[in-house]
């Protein structure tokens, strides 16, 4: 049994869209959720419909310490996926199990001991603006009340595992994109998490600092973390040579363990260089 | 089928930890941004200079029907010349009663008495040869509450002693004022109610704000794993703190306020007449027994209710 798996996940549009939009798995939401599908001429919201699916039997296993690219054009279900691996979303039906636990049906309470295990690295950064590099930093440790001293300890090693230790009293406005997509980097690991997230880690950078960001990940993973790379960017990928899981509307279209992804061989639009 | 035990990594001393930096964070977020604090604060004072006006009002009506609903006694009047045993009958009968507050016995020859101090000099005169042993017994009972069906209870009961001529009550006076009693309650209590409402309204809007205005925040310590409670401490305290602080000035101002006014209401009035008004001593407590609570309770739920939509892991 693999370390994470998916197993024959389902989700429609309409569900993602609301909880999207804020309403969550309540008993109230899901009669909701279930009177605009009787509206619509579907009996159960656990059916999306035909169209109506932003993933559609998706069922793929990955190992611990394993390092997977989960590829394909926007609106493909990249960010759909990393939500379900967080509970931030839900599934229409299937089952998203980590560590042989199904995170889906446990209750409530743990989610915030699984967003611990599991670090999300946005492509929106979303740093606290009036906090310092260090302060963003240390508040995954704060608010789960960890030692002072610890803090300052485990904050320091991030940062000079990101390559930020002159700075760390800056502000998240006087760093440039690469470096906070670092400090980012760091704050979701500080917290030594077993599974690391990454939603579009290098959308808003350049070559160069994707790259940094890259190799960044990369030692990560050496260190005995599984990281789950969602992107479009198919250079970084090709570069990385690592696992690739490819989704296209929905559906999980490809997945190869070779070194390398040929974009050619089943992307018509591969030429320009990333999906879009 | 045995449940599995998810392993808790957190332990006591780190949730303590982390309990302490909410605190911290309480006072941070109150240095943050002092003018919605300070709205929120005047706010709070506002509503509960209200609410405490109108129930120093409602306190003092009360009280002054209470007293004016004991104020018309029931006269019990026995027959002209009874002895002062069977006499002492009677009194042992009203004296078992537990709605009896006060009881006032007058023998024939006091009654005469006062009889002849109420027709004055002249009056007095030519009631000096009259013999007493043709007035009866009276008994001036007071109940403790102005309950027109008491009232009549006790008339039944007594009118059923021997000896006893007759029972006086004006009861149309202490049905209404009874019912004035009940009106004055219920009116007291719904405007409570609205008042406490909208004040909680209010305080949940501004709370509102000040959550919203850290709505992204709030998203991020979801994303790295903080607990609901975590999240809500800093804003559940602020609101109290806010509500408490807003509770302590209106309960300040209150009193000041009552001191003037019952200075001024009562410089005519004797501390010991049915219209007096009740004294800063007694309303200042009771004044902070409803507002102090109240506003920590106005200040903390407001701020749940506010955050609840952001808070939901």
């Amino acid at each position: 049994m693999a370390f994470i798996e998916f197993r024959n996940v389902y989700m429609s549009y309409r569900q993602d869209l609301m909880q999207r939009a804020g309403y969550g798995r309540s008993a109230a939401n899901r009669r909701r959720l279930s009177q605009r599908n009787a509206v619509a001429g579907r009996h159960r919201f656990r059916s999306g419909g035909d169209d109506g699916y932003a993933l559609r039997d998706v069922s793929f296993g990955i190992d611990r310490n394993e390092f997977v690219f989960i590829i394909g054009p926007s609106g493909s279900g990249k960010t759909t996926l990393a939500k379900l691996l967080i509970r931030e979303a839900y599934p229409c039906s299937g089952e998203v199990i980590i560590g042989r636990r199904n995170i889906h049906s446990m209750p409530r309470r743990y989610i915030p001991e699984l967003r611990r295990k599991v670090g999300t690295v946005f492509q929106d950064f979303r740093l606290i603006p009036r906090r310092t590099v260090a302060e963003n930093i240390a508040f995954a440790l704060e608010i789960i009340g960890t030692r002072r001293s610890e803090i300052d300890l485990q904050v320091q090693n991030m940062l000079a595992m990101v390559g930020l230790r002159d700075r760390s009293d800056a502000m998240p406005d006087e760093l440039s994109g690469g470096e906070q997509q670092r400090v980012v980097i760091a704050r979701a690991m500080v917290g030594s998490p077993g599974i690391l997230v990454a939603d579009e880690p290098t959308g808003n950078l350049d070559p160069e600092n994707a790259l940094r960001v890259l190799q960044i990940l990369s030692r990560i993973n050496e260190q005995k973390t599984t990281v789950i790379v969602c992107t479009h960017d198919d250079t970084i990928v090709n570069l990385m040579q690592k696992r690739v899981i490819v989704i296209r509307d929905g559906v999980l279209t490809s997945d190869q363990r070779v070194a390398g992804y040929d974009m050619g061989a089943d992307e018509p639009y591969s030429e320009r260089g990333i999906f879009y | 089928m045995r449940r599995k035990r998810v392993r808790k990594s957190i332990t006591f001393a780190m949730r303590w930890r982390a309990f302490l930096r909410s605190l911290r964070e309480t006072f941070i977020n109150i240095l943050r941004h002092p003018f919605m604090v300070i709205t929120s604060i005047v706010t709070v004072t506002f509503m509960l200079v209200l609410l405490g006006a109108f129930a120093v009002f409602s306190i003092n009506a009360d009280l002054i029907v209470r007293r004016a609903a004991q104020q018309p006694p029931i006269e019990i009047f026995s027959e002209p010349g009874l002895e002062k045993s069977r006499a002492e009958k009677i009194r042992l009968a009203l004296e078992e009663r537990d709605d009896v507050i006060d009881l006032r016995v007058l023998s024939p020859e006091e009654n005469l008495e006062e009889f002849r101090r109420g027709l004055g000099e002249d009056g007095a005169k030519t009631l000096q040869y009259y013999n007493a042993r043709y007035l009866p017994w009276s008994f001036i009972v007071r109940l403790s509450d102005p309950d027109p069906e008491q009232a009549a209870a006790l008339a039944a009961q007594i009118r059923g002693v021997p000896g006893v001529a007759e029972v006086v009550y004006n009861s149309d006076l202490i049905a209404g004022l009874s019912n004035l009693s009940k009106t004055l309650l219920v009116v007291s209590a719904v405007i409570f109610v609205i008042l406490s409402g909208v004040a909680l309204f209010i305080i949940s809007g501004t709370v509102r704000a000040s959550v919203a205005a850290r709505g992204e925040e709030i998203e991020i310590m979801k994303y790295l794993g903080a607990t609901n409670s975590y999240i809500r401490i800093p804003y559940m305290l602020e609101g109290a703190l806010i509500g408490f602080t807003g509770a302590v000035l209106g309960c300040t101002i209150l009193i000041l306020l009552w001191q003037r006014i019952y200075m001024h209401l009562m410089s005519g009035t004797a501390v010991t007449s049915f219209l007096a008004l009740m004294p800063v001593k007694q309303m200042a407590p009771l004044l902070a027994l409803i507002t102090l609570p109240l506003g920590v309770l106005i200040g903390s739920i407001g701020s749940v209710v506010s955050m609840r939509r952001f808070v939901k892991v």
